[in-house]
């Protein structure tokens, strides 16, 4: 346990530069961005007058009368201190704002990544048991539809279906917890079939080798060699795929939010763009280079789950 | 019952885009009860696929024809279903390559309980796993472990590849099988670990099953291990019979030249193939290389030739 622990540890150490990095980038972002965030309080509609006191009054205020180093060192003291600022708009306090958006995007998130690891998995492993029949050359077929189709494409088709034809599903919003399965489905759709093609190969890959031949000796059934020896090591680039693809969701699916409003942070960036609410876009990029970092840890320790050589190579050193 | 294995008129080739090659070619044996059956040739002369055409796992691209008459039942057109039942319980392998042929994610011990425990629901119960525990613990003793504890929890890329290749003989023989096809099973160890092992296979041999086949090209095993021998060169049997008469007595020119490549007789080389003879393939697989080749030999396929003191050889020169 003790090793696990150091481990995790070790890992995070090597990630803090990457955190120092991207607060770097998201901060940079802010400066760089075109629009002069002063005027943009002081003239929000872009027809009221200021006189250049005010301007250098509210430029103080917002402290952006400091070099940038000093700037940058402020705004990382106030994120420390849980302060990512006020959007300029709407003048709310940015931490409450993705405090109340990102378990919704989890949710969504959460809910969509069910749907691949379940679909995706276990496609991938009827392929492989089936392979060259009709049913490996069925659900190949549909996995290179569903990968290969457009996001927005799939989620206007939802829409119609079960919104406007059928009236099963609400066409928008998440008032009912039903509302998360379309944009679930519309953001699993293109992974799914992504995940179903690498299990396939991953799995073949694996049925070739001697290993499970040598269980097949045992008197294990083919499905057995499959399930209980050639799928375990299938997972390990699975596994990579989930979670590069979970960091990705998890940091909001901007377009399927949009599509089908969920409030999640995803579509909360997306305004903030429209708007060039720039503290606000700072805060999304720091926030999704979070969720990367975290992921990653996450996949490590999963990959030490499913990988022994790991797990005995590199905690048990 | 009786517990022969006999094999009539085996060819098997794989068939790849269309191209078929002959690997093994009207292969005649029967692996008597009690005997141990050693096969040997250099690499490539189709000795494992052999093996694995007995146990039917050969890959989908394979091509078997002929029959294995085994217990009353041809094995090589039994249902996969009733396969099943005889892989491990009656014929078990002991697979070469011991690293690979081994689950890199999966404990050595638990992989060797599976092969009592993929049979019998009864043996999924606690007591059964205990059982199997026990017999692999004290096979795992047999093949030079003393610290058995450590190996059952050790995963295959933690194991040097000898202790491997103990691990793999251990799981051949776990289901106490009554027939073992033993694939290379001293390869990569040290004379002493090697006499050691030949030592447990000989004892499992007179008294645990009904009989061995020991696939190798350790000509020095296959004295001390087998009874009977069978020579094969690209993929047809050259030579077969008792196993002191061959090794004494070498009648193929194959066999010959295999025994005085041997270090003890001098290490003289077997001819490198003949460029012009290599097109003959209708004829003897050994004519490129022979020193008594003939005409006929590049045309036509010698028979085999049954001499006085039982052995078979596959040669005009005796015909």
């Amino acid at each position: 346990m003790w090793m696990l622990i150091q481990y995790i540890l070790k890992k995070m150490a090597l990630l803090a530069p990457v955190l120092v990095g991207t607060s770097v980038i998201a901060f940079a972002l802010g400066v760089m961005s075109p629009g002069d965030p002063v005027d943009q309080v002081l003239n929000p509609n872009g027809n009221e007058s200021y006189t250049q006191e005010e301007y250098d009054r509210m430029s103080a205020r917002m402290g952006l009368d400091k070099p940038l180093h000093v700037q940058y060192i402020n705004w990382v003291g106030n994120l420390l201190q849980g302060d990512l600022g006020r959007s300029f708009f709407t003048n709310k306090s940015i931490v409450d704002q993705m405090a109340r958006r990102i378990p919704i995007s989890a949710r969504l998130a959460g809910l969509s990544m069910v749907f691949t690891v379940v679909l995706g998995v276990e496609g991938g492993v009827i392929m492989a048991v089936w392979k060259d029949r009709f049913l490996d050359h069925l659900l190949g077929a549909c996995a290179v539809t569903a990968l290969s189709v457009p996001g927005f494409w799939t989620a206007i088709m939802l829409i119609w279906l079960f919104a406007e034809k059928w009236k099963l599903l609400p066409t928008s919003g998440i008032a009912s917890g039903i509302g998360y399965l379309l944009p679930a489905v519309t953001l699993a759709l293109p992974s799914t079939g992504v995940c179903a093609r690498l299990t396939r190969t991953a799995i073949l890959d694996e049925i070739g080798r001697q290993y499970v031949t040598v269980a097949a000796s045992k008197g294990l059934s083919r499905r057995q060699t499959v399930v209980c020896h050639a799928f375990g090591n299938a997972l390990i680039p699975v596994v990579t795929y989930l979670g590069t693809h979970m960091a990705g969701i998890l940091g909001g699916a901007s377009i399927v939010e949009t599509i089908f409003a969920v409030p999640g942070i995803g579509s909360y960036a997306i305004s903030a763009v429209q708007s060039k609410d720039y503290y606000v876009v700072q805060a999304y990029v720091l926030f999704s280079g979070m969720v990367y970092v975290a992921v990653t840890i996450l996949v490590d320790l999963l990959y030490m789950a499913v990988n022994p050589r790991i797990r005995r190579g590199e905690a048990g050193q | 019952m009786n517990q022969d294995m006999e094999i009539k008129g085996l060819n098997v080739s794989f068939v790849d885009h269309g191209r078929e090659t002959k690997v093994v070619t009207d292969v005649d044996a029967t692996f008597s009860e009690g005997s141990i059956t050693g096969l040997i040739g250099e690499s490539g002369s189709g000795k494992s696929v052999l093996g694995m055409a007995i146990l039917g796992l050969l890959p989908g691209s394979a091509k078997v024809k002929g029959t294995c008459l085994y217990q009353g039942r041809d094995l090589f057109s039994l249902p996969e279903k009733e396969m099943k039942k005889v892989r491990g319980t009656e014929i078990a392998l002991i697979p070469q390559n011991p690293t690979e042929s081994l689950n890199p994610i999966r404990t050595v011990g638990r992989q060797l309980v599976e092969c009592v425990t993929a049979h019998e629901k009864s043996a999924k119960s606690r007591a059964g796993i205990r059982r199997a525990g026990i017999r692999r613990d004290e096979l795992l003793g047999r093949f030079g472990f003393q610290d058995v504890g450590r190996i059952n929890g050790s995963y295959s890329f933690e194991l040097s590849g000898g202790m491997n290749q103990r691990v793999v003989s251990a799981l051949g023989l776990m289901n106490c099988p009554k027939w073992v096809i033993a694939d290379e099973p001293t390869k990569g160890l040290d004379s002493i670990l090697r006499r050691q092992v030949y030592e447990v296979l000989k004892d499992i041999g007179r008294s645990e099953v009904r009989g061995m086949l020991v696939i190798t090209h350790d000509i020095t095993l296959a004295k001390a291990l087998c009874d009977r021998l069978m020579v094969l060169y690209g993929g047809c049997v050259m030579e077969k019979g008792n196993a002191q008469a061959i090794l004494e007595a070498p009648m193929h020119p194959y066999t010959r030249g295999l025994m005085d490549s041997l270090p003890e007789k001098g290490m003289r080389p077997i001819r490198r193939a003949d460029r012009d003879k290599e097109r003959c393939l209708a004829g003897c697989r050994f004519y490129p290389r022979c020193p008594w080749g003939e005409a006929r030999c590049g045309t036509e396929m010698p028979p085999e030739t049954t001499l006085l003191d039982g052995r078979t050889v596959r040669c005009f020169h005796y015909a």
